[in-house]
């Protein structure tokens, strides 16, 4: 699995996770990513139990196990949270942040020991030694409680399945041609993303935001202009379709 | 490790079949309980000459509720089995990824940090697994003592068909009807238990093997 640090600043770090080659086939590939302050971590959308060894083991190459305090979930998929079970026997005295629309069907996945935070569907923030990051609502994008992280120091914003998209697991981190790259996320939101309201509303809001960095849960991160260029996309795009 | 691993999805299993073996047993109890008021019923139409019998239907009926009750304890064990079963699972699936983690964090500045979750997570694998056979034993116990106390219902039986002897030829066979259900019942309870001991026993046999 490649880790590699997305962007630093002086009071903490974003750091990617992903591209597993020893993943199984017919998984799907995902990101993961870390915010790191001077005593404590953010893991967002740990990921699935096929990925928990692996992340386990890259995370120890950056903080110490205990510093892991905190877990995201965007939403309830297998692909986002079914590794809870293990973190939970791992980080018993952490914390899971996630909309409180889940909690009763994301505690299927095994939690004894971590506390669940519900998120209110307005979203709400969090503050990691004295860095305070913005959990945003990103409702029916795709799961009907769903949340983003954003990071209005380092500017950067976690945007889950928000442009995912479906590629080979050994290609870059970073988008590079954002034309080509349309290609691979058309099905996806059309597919995946049910409602074009849903969609507008959460457009409106993420345009008002500072953001550097875009880091979606599949495919690749969007740097600078491409975040206009991925929102003037999304914006014309019909979603909520099959065919 | 493994070995203990195989033993504990085995008993996965056989906690499940086991209550379900003995869930049919609850419905035959009832049919005894049924039985035994029938034949009360009886006894108390004939008269004087079934007083031995009415006094039998009493112990048809001790013998339904005892049997009844220690089904329902097995079937609690049981389940409880199933549970411990499950944290027994979810433990040792969670030393295998740490296993995995470790050996792929060889290198890792912080690789040792992980030690701590391990030690813990195996001292609870250690302790769910002593709880579980310790719970497996006691379902065992139980299953064999609720075989040997069914052996009082054939001689229940054999009782009623004497004082059957003692009432008139047109009750007899109402008499008769009542020892041959009871036979027959606890033939089936005992064949259910017989199934859940079997199960126990087919386990210790692949253990060995």
């Amino acid at each position: 699995m490649k880790s590699q640090l997305i962007v630093e600043t002086p009071t903490h770090k974003w750091i990617y996770f992903g591209r597993d080659p020893e993943k199984p086939e017919k998984i799907i590939d995902t990101n993961q990513y870390m915010l790191v302050t001077d005593k404590k971590a953010l893991l967002m959308d740990p990921g699935g139990v096929e990925l928990f060894a692996p992340m386990l083991a890259n995370i120890v190459k950056h903080i110490p196990l205990e510093q892991l305090t905190h877990l995201f979930a965007s939403h309830q998929d297998p692909d986002i949270i079914s590794s809870l079970g293990l973190w939970d026997q791992t980080l018993p005295g952490a914390k899971l942040y996630s909309p409180w629309l889940w909690e009763g069907f994301i505690r299927h996945f095994g939690m004894s020991n971590i506390t669940y935070e519900p998120i209110p569907d307005e979203g709400s923030r969090l503050v990691l030694d004295q860095v305070e990051i913005q959990l945003i609502p990103a409702h029916y994008l795709h799961s009907s409680g769903n949340m983003h992280v954003y990071d209005p120091a380092a500017r950067v914003l976690m945007c889950g399945d928000v442009g995912a998209a479906l590629e080979d697991h050994d290609v870059d981190i970073f988008v590079d041609d954002f034309e080509a790259h349309t290609k691979k996320m058309k099905f996806f939101h059309q597919r995946w993303m049910p409602s074009n309201r849903a969609k507008n509303e959460w457009i409106e809001r993420v345009r008002k935001l500072d953001i550097d960095f875009m880091c979606p849960q599949h495919g690749r991160i969007f740097r600078g202009e491409q975040v206009t260029q991925f929102l003037d996309w999304f914006e014309q795009l019909d979603v909520g379709k099959t065919g | 490790m493994s070995r203990k691993r195989t033993q504990v999805s085995q008993y996965y299993v056989i906690a499940a079949v086991v209550a379900a073996e003995l869930n049919h047993t609850l419905t035959y109890c009832k049919q005894i309980n049924l039985t035994a008021s029938n034949a009360q019923a009886a006894s108390s139409r004939v008269g004087n000459a079934a007083l031995g019998f009415k006094a039998l239907t009493g112990f048809i009926d001790d013998l339904a509720c005892y049997t009844m009750k220690a089904a329902t304890d097995i079937n609690i064990l049981a389940h409880k089995a199933s549970k411990l079963a499950t944290d027994t699972a979810r433990a040792a699936t969670a030393l295998k990824h740490f296993e995995k983690a470790k050996k792929n964090a060889r290198e890792a500045k912080f690789a040792s940090t992980i030690a701590p979750a391990v030690e813990k997570t195996s001292q609870n694998y250690q302790q769910l697994q002593h709880s579980f056979q310790h719970l497996i034993n006691q379902m065992e116990v139980q299953l064999h003592e609720l075989k040997r106390n069914l052996r009082t219902a054939n001689i229940l039986a054999s009782i009623c068909r004497i004082e059957a002897c003692r009432v008139d030829v047109a009750n007899q066979a109402t008499f008769n009807d009542v020892a041959n259900r009871v036979d027959n019942v606890a033939n089936l309870i005992r064949q259910r238990v017989d199934n859940a001991i079997a199960l126990f026993d087919g386990s210790s046999g692949q253990e060995a093997a």
